[in-house]
């Protein structure tokens, strides 16, 4: 079990060693390649999400690593060690499917039983287990009644906690929230969160939505027609996007069209601007789009480096934030979305006035065409 | 998921008042079958308690009937050696039909549903068509028996091969098998892929898979298959007829020889009322095991 091992000791060295590793990992259907040299390392310990649309081969992903689906190439590495021949039944990963897959002629004590049950293991030590797990997804109680007396939340707890009670090395989960209403999403998904820290394994989240991504995960890894966009924390990959489209895939954005004049300068249709480059060297006259979030942008100069005239266009209320878009004075074909917290006062410009906005060196972010 | 089913009131205020036309179907809806297999069944009911005097249906209730069905030596060892037969149906079926029908549920897209018409053709072809097949393969100058010569098994042609309850055993199973074949390959294709990738995700063998949980969820699709096969075996007189023989007397054969033969309908339907007990017998068994197995 990998609460055996004693994970807490040593937090850091947990959080960077590789358990499961792809390596130009392909897979084809029928001619058309759905995955194109996937490399990807999922760390020990960590909350991977990966996320991306429908026909990303984000599922695809999960079902290589699970055994389900067979690579066209490409290796799989479990510490190391080459597992891509391994049968399904013998990887110490388990899943979380999307429609749950609970053994509907099954209770669910014997549902979450099962793994042990076919792996031999004794009477007494598989009700010993059963009782724990089914605490730890609180369905103490529920273990007698069959899946189909169950709502879809403790449905999903079941399947969480079928796949939990083998302490597999890696959990999969394949959009295992999808079918919820939203409130309890939000709950699974801190519940998820808790839990993963509490039994110290990794995860592996497939979902499309960002929002959840963002919220649930150590690390996101976006996906896009069968490549990986971008892998990082939620915060990289919000604000320092690799590429325009993981820009546009992470909520709102402002991009515009920019041209680098020399570290941390760039040019626009409407101005120069400061944008920190974080270190890292582009040259002078590359193309690409400057990106500025809506929430990032303030009235007025507050001190900030990167100035703009606008002409406020349209203003949205949205409770307790409000979106105003605007045009630039000096090229009205650039406009930008800003988002700024609410007051009963009101904007402090009205619809069709013009202000200065302004937004920090840190707070804007170029990427390269 | 509990929120969203069942707090829509079904039309509660705009159910419309039935039309004509909708009356006229419901009444013919009730009205054939009670026309034509309750009605029926009524009468056979009531002339099993009727009985014949020189030739002459006497109508006056009696039990006469089902006290000489109990009391006569001849005929409930009959009856009980034709449900043996109709057991021993049953299981031979649904032991050829389960692979087959798995074989046929594990096959993908087109495959699949050439391989089950073909297994189907045979309910569309001509019964006694098929019997006659089979006894051109059992007789004994049949193909069986031509090629255990030709090949020197036997110096003479086997003669045990048919007219014996043998024969009608397993000419019977042939024939049901694509009733057999049918509700398991039905239940079969039920059992959700998904369930399936669980099951080996967990750990479990192929095998295991089987056990634990295609086999249990199949199960009830499988006793559908021997109920079938059992009442329709039960009731069948032709075969027995045709590769039965003399020593392949069974309780069908009988109470067509009541009207056929000895022109006794009273007591052909006292004996056919029995049959039909143990078919209602057998359908509620079946029927009380799918309700326990429902009750997930």
């Amino acid at each position: 079990m990998a609460c055996d091992k004693g994970h807490s000791a040593d937090l850091m060295e947990v959080a960077t060693k590789t358990i499961v590793e792809l390596r130009k990992v392909a897979k084809s259907y029928g001619g058309t390649e759905i995955l194109h040299d996937i490399d990807l390392a999922l760390r020990d310990g960590e909350f991977m999400t990966v996320l991306g649309p429908s026909g990303s081969g984000k599922t695809t992903i999960l079902r290589v690593i699970g055994g389900l689906v067979r690579p066209t190439r490409g290796t799989l590495l479990l510490d190391g060690a080459d597992i891509s021949a391994m049968p399904i039944n013998r990887r110490p990963f388990n899943t979380v499917f999307q429609d749950y897959a609970l053994f509907p002629h099954m209770t669910v004590e014997a549902n979450v039983a099962y793994g042990l049950k076919v792996r031999g293991v004794g009477r007494s030590e598989i009700r010993r287990k059963v009782g724990l797990t089914l605490g730890l997804v609180a369905l103490d109680g529920f273990g007698g009644r069959f899946p189909a007396q169950l709502s879809g939340g403790q449905q999903q707890r079941v399947a969480l906690a079928r796949a939990i009670i083998c302490a597999p090395r890696l959990i999969l989960l394949d959009e295992p929230l999808g079918a919820l209403d939203a409130e309890l999403r939000r709950q699974m998904q801190r519940f998820l969160k808790q839990l993963q820290r509490e039994i110290k394994t990794t995860f592996l989240f497939v979902t499309h939505d960002q929002e959840e991504a963002v919220t649930i995960a150590d690390r996101i890894c976006v996906m896009n027609s069968g490549r990986i966009e971008q892998l990082g924390s939620p915060q990289e990959v919000y604000y320092r996007p690799a590429n325009e489209y993981v820009a546009r895939f992470f909520g709102d954005n402002n991009l515009i069209d920019a041209t680098v004049i020399e570290a941390n300068h760039i040019a626009t249709a409407v101005g120069r601007f400061r944008c920190a480059f974080d270190g890292v060297a582009i040259e002078s006259g590359r193309r690409g789009k400057l990106l500025i979030r809506p929430e990032a942008i303030a009235f007025g100069d507050a001190g900030n480096p990167n100035r703009l005239r606008v002409r406020i266009e349209e203003a949205n209320f949205a409770g307790p934030v409000s979106q105003v878009r605007v045009a630039a004075t000096a090229g009205p074909e650039v406009k930008l979305m800003i988002k700024l917290p609410s007051r009963a006062a009101g904007l402090p410009v009205a619809v069709g006035g013009e202000a200065e906005v302004s937004w920090s060196e840190r707070e804007c972010h170029f990427v390269p065409a | 998921m509990s929120l969203r089913s069942g707090v829509i009131p079904i039309g509660a205020g705009e159910q419309e008042r039935p039309g004509p036309l909708r009356i006229i179907i419901t009444v013919v809806a009730y009205a054939l079958p009670a026309v034509f297999i309750l009605l029926p069944l009524g009468l056979f009911l009531l002339q099993s308690f009727y009985y014949v005097d020189h030739g002459a249906e006497v109508r006056e209730l009696t039990i006469r009937n089902y006290v000489r069905f109990f009391s006569d030596a001849a005929f409930v060892p009959v009856f009980l050696r034709t449900c043996v037969v109709c057991l021993a149906v049953a299981g031979i079926s649904v032991v050829f039909a389960y692979p087959i029908a798995y074989l046929l549920a594990s096959l993908q897209g087109r495959r699949k549903y050439v391989l089950a018409l073909v297994f189907v053709i045979p309910l569309m072809m001509s019964y006694i068509i098929k019997i006659y097949a089979i006894r051109a393969i059992l007789g004994g100058n049949g193909f069986l028996n031509r090629i255990l010569l030709f090949l020197g098994i036997v110096d003479a042609p086997l003669n045990f091969l048919i007219f014996n309850l043998q024969a009608v055993t397993l000419t019977l199973a042939i024939l049901l098998l694509p009733f057999a074949i049918l509700p398991i390959f039905i239940a079969l294709e039920r059992v959700p892929r998904t369930i399936l990738d669980a099951s080996a995700d967990l750990g479990a063998s192929s095998w295991q898979t089987f056990c634990r949980v295609i086999w249990p969820l199949s199960l009830q699709g499988t006793i559908v298959a021997a109920t079938f096969t059992f009442v329709l075996a039960l009731g069948d007189f032709v075969t027995p007829q045709m590769v039965g023989g003399t020593s392949g007397m069974t309780f069908g054969r009988i109470i067509y020889s009541q009207f056929g033969f000895a022109f006794n309908w009273p007591f052909g339907a006292a004996l056919s009322v029995i049959l039909l007990v143990l078919v209602l017998a057998a359908l509620l068994l079946t029927s009380l095991f799918g309700r326990a197995r429902h009750q997930l």
